[in-house]
């Protein structure tokens, strides 16, 4: 089985000042499709630097980030980015949704970035979405009418309504109540399995990582033990 | 609904929900670019309105739509404001006109081809005292004596006040020796058996009077006139801002000179007259007092001292009456039963005017004083003497009657059009004095007469004083005998054969065309048609010819834009730094919408959406706005301040219209401007990394 | 016009002094000009006619032809235009501080007070006015001179400090034989040439009143040194210093000679 995403000798190192400092310092590792793997570690140990070369937002100093096989680090920013539309899925602490539009608006924005489905398409795409996430009733609301719970809902159908290979999770319960978060870990582990889409979380939640089915700890930029639970 | 639209649909839902929910910037933003919008709408209506009126006060007064004249000028032409030397420039001349004039007026767009040409001469003036002398003198060689008497009367009058005014002067002047000589003099013509027997006033007491009495009366200083010449017929047809006040019209096949209404009332009125005039337009127009204002009260320390000008011009009935009215009107005299002094101090009481009396005074004066002086000294029917230094070097001095007083509609009040008089164009070419074949040939045959070899400077000394002839010769005795009298040219005749203006000596013409949006097109045909033909000439668009004036427009029109550029740039600068703080507090949605997949150039698009549609609403709302204002001011007029603005204005008032091609295409580049104006905000928004979507909210 | 009046003041008598000299004396220049200014000045009546030709750099000229009349007496004087036909009759008389022009064409008479410019130029009364060079210069030989096949005194004039004289410096060359200016030159204050003149004849007459001869120029010739091209050139004829009638210099005189 292939790796849905390869980290080979990867190096992050940001100027700060006249100094630099090394995000990340020689980071192998491989994550394979269907995983439900949780990065975690110390603050400032580079987790979040790790999800963004994963999420491709931004690119190794040196080393080679594989999605799916293929090299991001000489991307340019708009094959970055389009790559983040069609292949990956995002969901952040704080629900990030956009305010001014509806739950099927928020859901429906990625199709409409791609640009080549039609209404009845996307309004099919959505609609199987919110269902899933059980949102089908508040889908003329705007976030603000919403509970934390029902925002992240709406952020997990968002991240998934293009079908993308992997889904990014950053810290996606710290702003829910343990019972929410719990439903919305089972959630994602439920299309985890039904749809085969790789979940990758940043975590310090006990619960998250009870449920993670491979932790990767990472301390000072360098990888301390990938070990399946 | 394809995704294009739906992009579309999802840009402009997302910028107006944004808009709104920041609902105070974008207010300034929009009150900013509606403010520039509503500037830009007016300043440039206003533009158009005025290059129209000024176009029709040049045009339609003296320039025409071009104006052609010599090849050969060594000055350009300035048909306002006068250039040159002493405002003669020198554009040379035509010296015939008519093959011009044919050749033009086969272009399909000329109206109309009117000869003209501008020039500047003297009209001499003697004070009161040389006028009622000469009366005198015609009368003792009209020998009616009646009329010698009266006139005697009218003489004996002037000089008591003559008397008055150097008793005033013995405290103020300087030279007591002349002074004294002055008052002895005096003394003898005042003496009744001076003037009493009419019949014994021969030539030594009238030479008496003029050389040695006359002077005492002051100096008048000398009035320049300005003025154009011109086929009068032709004139009157093409120019429809000529406007006759009084008199009658030049016509065809006449002689003579339509003056200035604005020449007239400031150079030839009775100065009392003059005076009440100015106070009364400041106070007027201006709102002002004569407490409160300088000028006012400059004007009416002058007004006191100008009593002469009233008495000089009455004779002794009239005087009395006027005494008895003045007393009646509550200003009785003081001390002295002697009329002249009496009535001197009576008007000196009249002349002296407060914001209490001056409108009374004012209407009093033109009722009871005005009728009974010489308010103008020149009026319609009147001949006036005009000198001028012609072209060929000598003096020429021309009588021309008065026809009429005329302004030009709209330019009654101003300085730079309402001075030219208007002569027609025989008088003209006499006054201009062209030296002609004829006259060059006279003076060859005086040469020849007198014996007179042409030397140069170079040889003077050898030819002249080279030759064996003697330096010295002695006189032959000749009888003295009597010198023939010498035959005078005839004045020149007061009418003529109207066919002699359809050809000859003009300095320059206008010529109108049918159509003036092809002006330049059709100057360039005409100079072609004219080389054509071997004729060559200058012609020049009315803005050209119009010198300073005709550029006041694109002065204007300049200052303007360049306002209009600067307030632009401001707002720029403004709507570019709101946007760039409103994007600090939109972080996290940009980094989000970039995280899931949006380009940098839906974040622009985004933003020129948000900025589009502001300044869209803006400059929609600005115009309106500015539209109201225009109709507004159109319906009241916007009045002129002063005289330049008048000009500018064609008129007292501009009325403002709305122009749609203003109005349709300002606020569309408005929009376009300040969405452009955010591109650079805009790029910088969509700098946002996507990494910044876990940014806190602020 | 300038020229002609200006030049009208060395139309009046010069002396006859016969002497030859050489180099001269500090008291002979004072002498010579002394006689130059009583030559200059003139006992009685004159009348001539006057031919005035002036031309311009531009290449423009005018001329005219006039009757010229002067009683010293009364400090009277008159001009009667003759030539050309258009100037025919018209007049100047000037009448203490008055001067009156006639427009015969007109019948029109106008007066100007000598404050105002005599048509329409800068002549002053100066110029019409006696020569002083003995009272307003101080006179110094410069050397023995030919101007052409005449031999001449050439004299500097200096203005005397003080005084408001027409030309601040003047240079004269005079013939040795008749003693009759030939050449004079004007100078500003800076050392500029302004203008030459040159008295090619003169002729000699016998003047009644004042009982002694009287030089008069027949031909003056002008240059004007700043602007080089303008020329004028007086012809003067039929010099008459008869006693005048009394009844000219006045108005209906004048009007009287033209029809």
């Amino acid at each position: 089985m292939t790796a849905v995403v390869r980290i080979s000798s990867v190096e992050k190192i940001y100027p700060l000042g006249k100094t630099q400092v090394h995000a990340l310092s020689g980071i192998d590792m491989d994550i394979q499709e269907g995983e439900f793997t949780t990065i975690a570690g110390p603050s400032g140990c580079g987790k979040s630097t790790l999800l963004n070369l994963i999420g491709c937002m931004d690119v190794p100093t040196s080393g080679e980030v594989y999605i799916e096989g293929l090299p991001i680090a000489k991307l340019s920013d708009r094959e970055l980015t389009k790559l983040r539309l069609e292949k990956l899925g995002f969901i952040f602490q704080s629900f990030n949704l956009i305010p001014v539009l509806t739950v099927f608006q928020n859901v429906e924005f990625p199709l409409l970035l791609q640009g080549r489905f039609s209404r009845a398409e996307r309004q099919q795409k959505v609609t199987a979405l919110l269902a899933e996430v059980d949102l089908t009733a508040q889908q003329g609301q705007r976030s603000s009418e919403l509970s934390g719970g029902q925002r992240q809902r709406v952020a997990i159908a968002r991240a998934l309504v293009t079908g993308p290979r992997i889904v990014l999770a950053d810290e996606p319960t710290a702003n829910l109540d343990s019972a929410t978060g719990e439903r919305i870990i089972e959630l994602m582990k439920t299309i985890n399995r039904t749809h085969k889409t790789t979940f990758i979380f940043s975590t310090h939640d006990p619960q998250v990582m009870r449920q993670a089915g491979r932790i990767i700890r990472l301390k000072d930029g360098k990888v301390v033990t990938g070990q399946d639970s | 609904m394809s995704s294009q639209l739906g992009q579309l649909r999802l840009i402009s839902s997302v910028a107006l929900r944004n808009l709104w929910l920041d609902r105070f910037r974008t207010t300034i933003i929009g009150a900013l670019i509606a403010f520039g919008a509503f500037l830009a709408v007016i300043g440039l209506s206003l533009l158009n309105d005025v290059r129209a009126s000024m176009r029709a006060s040049i045009t339609q007064s003296v320039a025409g739509d071009l104006q052609i004249y010599s090849a050969n000028a060594k000055d350009s032409l300035t048909l306002f404001g006068g250039g040159g030397f002493m405002g003669r420039a020198d554009i040379g001349n035509l010296p015939d006109f008519a093959p011009y004039r044919d050749e033009i007026l086969r272009h399909p767009n000329v109206a109309a081809f009117v000869p003209m040409g501008l020039d500047m001469a003297v009209l001499a003036r003697g004070n009161e005292l040389d006028d009622s002398l000469d009366a005198l003198r015609s009368a003792i060689k009209g020998k009616d004596s009646a009329i010698i008497a009266g006139r005697v009367e009218q003489v004996r009058f002037q000089l008591e006040q003559v008397g008055l005014e150097l008793t005033a002067r013995r405290q103020l002047s300087a030279d007591q020796a002349e002074l004294e000589q002055q008052e002895r003099d005096l003394k003898v013509a005042a003496a009744p058996e001076f003037l009493q027997d009419v019949s014994k006033i021969g030539e030594e007491k009238l030479q008496f009077l003029e050389t040695r009495i006359a002077p005492l009366s002051g100096e008048k200083l000398p009035t320049y006139i300005q003025y154009f010449g011109t086929d009068i017929a032709a004139y009157l047809a093409n120019f429809p801002k000529f406007h006759l006040i009084e008199g009658t019209l030049l016509g065809p096949g006449e002689r003579g000179i339509m003056l200035s209404r604005k020449v007239r009332d400031e150079q030839l009125k009775n100065s009392v007259a003059k005076i009440f005039d100015k106070i009364h337009k400041r106070l007027t127009k201006r709102n002002q007092s004569i407490a409160g204002d300088d000028e006012c009260r400059r004007f009416a320390s002058d007004l006191k001292k100008q009593y002469q000008q009233i008495l000089s011009y009455l004779d002794r009935a009239d005087a009395e009456e006027l005494s008895r009215k003045l007393t009646d009107l509550g200003i009785a005299a003081v001390g002295g039963d002697e009329l002249v002094q009496r009535l001197s101090h009576q008007l000196t009481m009249f002349l002296t005017v407060d914001d209490s009396n001056f409108e009374q005074r004012y209407s009093w004066f033109y009722a009871n004083i005005a009728p009974k002086i010489r308010l103008y000294e020149v009026s319609p029917g009147q001949t006036i003497t005009v000198r001028s230094y012609t072209r060929s070097g000598y003096i020429k001095t021309l009588p021309l009657k008065v026809y009429g007083i005329y302004n030009f509609d709209g330019l009654e009040d101003s300085d730079l059009a309402g001075v030219l008089s208007i002569m027609d164009l025989v008088s003209f070419r006499e006054l201009y004095g062209q030296m002609t074949e004829a006259s060059r040939r006279e003076l060859d045959v005086m040469r020849a007469q007198v014996g007179i070899k042409d030397v140069s400077a170079e040889n003077a000394e050898t030819d002249l004083f080279g030759s064996e002839r003697p330096a010295t010769t002695v006189a032959a005795n000749d009888k003295k005998e009597a010198a023939e009298p010498l035959s005078v040219k005839p004045r020149l005749a007061d009418q003529f054969d109207p066919q002699e203006v359809q050809r000859g000596l003009a300095l320059n013409a206008a010529i109108k065309l049918k159509d003036s949006g092809k002006e330049e097109r059709t100057q360039q045909e005409l100079l072609a048609a004219l080389e054509n033909r071997g004729l060559k000439a200058n012609i020049v668009g009315w803005q050209k010819a119009s010198g300073i004036v005709g550029q006041l427009v694109n002065i204007v029109g300049g200052t303007l834009l360049f306002a209009l550029a600067i307030i632009f740039l401001v707002a720029f600068v403004i709507v570019n730094n709101s946007i760039i703080v409103g994007t600090l507090n939109r972080t996290r949605e940009i980094g989000t919408m970039r995280a899931i997949g949006a380009q940098r150039s839906f974040i622009v698009n985004l933003f020129l959406a948000e900025t589009g549609i502001t300044g869209f609403f803006g400059a929609i709302s600005g115009t309106a706005l500015a539209v109201l204002v225009i109709i507004l001011a159109g319906r009241l007029g916007i009045p002129a301040g002063n005289d330049i603005v008048t000009f500018i204005f064609s008129g007292p008032r501009l009325y403002p219209r709305v122009h749609w091609t203003v109005v349709t295409t300002a606020p569309i580049l408005i929009t376009i401007v300040a969405t452009l104006a955010s591109v650079y905000a805009a790029r910088h928004a969509a700098k946002i990394q996507p990494a910044d979507a876990t940014q806190e909210k602020e | 016009m300038t020229k002609i009046l200006g030049s009208l003041s060395i139309l009046f008598s010069l002396l006859s002094f016969a002497q030859v000299g050489t180099a001269l004396t500090d008291k002979e220049v004072k002498e010579l000009v002394t006689l130059i200014d009583a030559r200059q000045r003139n006992v009685g009546d004159y009348a001539s006619i006057v031919f005035i030709d002036q031309k311009s750099k531009d290449g423009s000229s005018k001329a005219f032809e006039a009757r010229v009349y002067r009683r010293d007496g009364d400090d009277k004087w008159m001009i009667l235009f003759a030539k050309p036909k258009a100037e025919a009759g018209k007049g100047y008389l000037r009448l203490e501080k008055n001067l009156f022009l006639y427009e015969p064409a007109l019948g029109k008479w106008e007066r100007q007070t000598e404050r105002a410019s005599i048509a329409g130029t800068n002549s002053r009364r100066d110029d019409f006015d006696q020569s002083r060079l003995a009272q307003e210069y101080e006179a110094v030989f410069v050397a023995d001179e030919s101007l052409g096949r005449f031999k001449v005194y050439h004299l500097k004039l200096t203005a005397k400090p003080g005084l408001e004289v027409a030309s601040p410096v003047l240079e004269i060359w005079i013939d040795q034989n008749e003693k009759n200016v030939m050449k004079r030159q004007e100078f500003a204050l800076s050392g500029k040439l302004l203008r030459t003149s040159y008295y090619p004849s003169w002729e000699k007459m016998f003047s009644k009143s004042k009982g002694a001869e009287v030089y008069v120029p027949k031909e003056i010739r002008v240059f004007d040194e700043v602007e080089k091209g303008n020329a004028t050139t007086v012809a003067l004829r039929d010099v008459k210093l008869d006693a005048l009638d009394v009844n000219m210099f006045t108005k209906a005189w004048l009007e009287s000679q033209s029809r």
